[in-house]
């Protein structure tokens, strides 16, 4: 079964100082989890890497989910075992930002594993701004339709509605929900698995 | 501590992360973090925190994946505090 998840982790809304305590990333990181910093990650501070795993985490959980529905999200137990760092790092958010595909020169390129299955990541560093992350089961993500925006209201319903508005300017379908809260995008043609995320004035969604 | 007052602190650990605050004031042991309260789950790990250090506990990541809702916090809490 195809299925998708998406996350977005809005950087200005995070706690730096307490991300880079052991208290704090050991709740997030597996233990072989750490290396990847110093080896794969060149160039960005420790507090974003942190942050970088857990959404592709958070994304893996939601990808995973949709197929098995009882799936409880542990972040130590979804572990990175492979990280392509980015050819480019990108400073800030570009205007113009491509809605198909996410293979750019800006990507983390991301294997996991979660129980027995293996998840592919892509995750997109905005500075210190944003990160970005979709995560499927195919390992090919050419074909991924995705899109971010910044919102004007920070509040959880004003954040669902503008990712649904966003979705429906650009696809022309709208979300539903099925009977577990998994979302769907419904076209004329086919129920299609989307994930929706949002975090402090930032949206985005996956499909 | 008895639950009654685990759940009055721990309104006050959830406080600055909800901005539900009618939500927040009929919380109870079914309250989901995320569905009920609309925390984002980018904040969950700094619950556990706040509650560790609330508490002088410390919640490993078996408890950790439990606290979703109010009252399997609670329940931890409450494991932790009685094991010390």
């Amino acid at each position: 079964m195809y299925s998708i998840g998406n996350d977005i982790v809005a950087l200005k809304a995070v706690n730096a100082e307490r991300t880079i305590t052991p208290q704090f990333y050991n709740k997030i990181l597996a233990g072989t989890e750490l290396p990847f910093y110093q080896s794969n990650c060149p160039g960005i501070p420790f507090y974003q890497f942190v942050w970088l795993a857990w959404s592709v985490k958070e994304a893996a959980y939601k990808c995973l989910k949709r197929i098995q529905p009882d799936l409880v999200f542990s972040p130590t137990r979804t572990v990175i075992t492979s990280i392509d760092p980015p050819t480019v790092l990108i400073d800030k958010i570009p205007t113009g930002i491509p809605q198909t595909g996410i293979d750019e020169p800006g990507c983390y390129q991301i294997i996991l594993s979660i129980n027995s299955h293996t998840l592919y990541a892509r995750s997109i560093i905005y500075g210190n701004e944003l990160i970005n992350s979709i995560v499927s089961p195919d390992p090919i993500l050419s074909k991924v339709n995705w899109g971010i925006n910044k919102t004007s209201a920070i509040d959880p319903d004003s954040q669902s509605k503008a990712v649904r508005k966003l979705l429906k300017e650009r696809s022309q379908a709208e979300v539903i929900k099925d009977d577990v809260g998994t979302p769907w995008l419904n076209t004329a043609d086919a129920r299609i698995p989307v994930s929706l995320s949002h975090h402090q004035d930032w949206i985005g969604y996956a499909y | 501590m008895n639950r009654t007052e685990i759940l009055d602190e721990l309104k006050k650990i959830l406080a600055p992360y909800t901005l539900d605050k009618e939500q927040l004031a009929a919380v109870n042991e079914e309250t989901d973090l995320i569905r009920d309260l609309k925390i984002n789950s980018a904040n969950l790990v700094d619950i556990i925190i706040d509650a560790e250090e609330k508490y002088n506990v410390e919640i490993d990541y078996d408890d950790a994946e439990k606290m979703i809702v109010v009252g399997s916090c609670i329940d931890v809490i409450e494991s932790r505090l009685k094991a010390q």
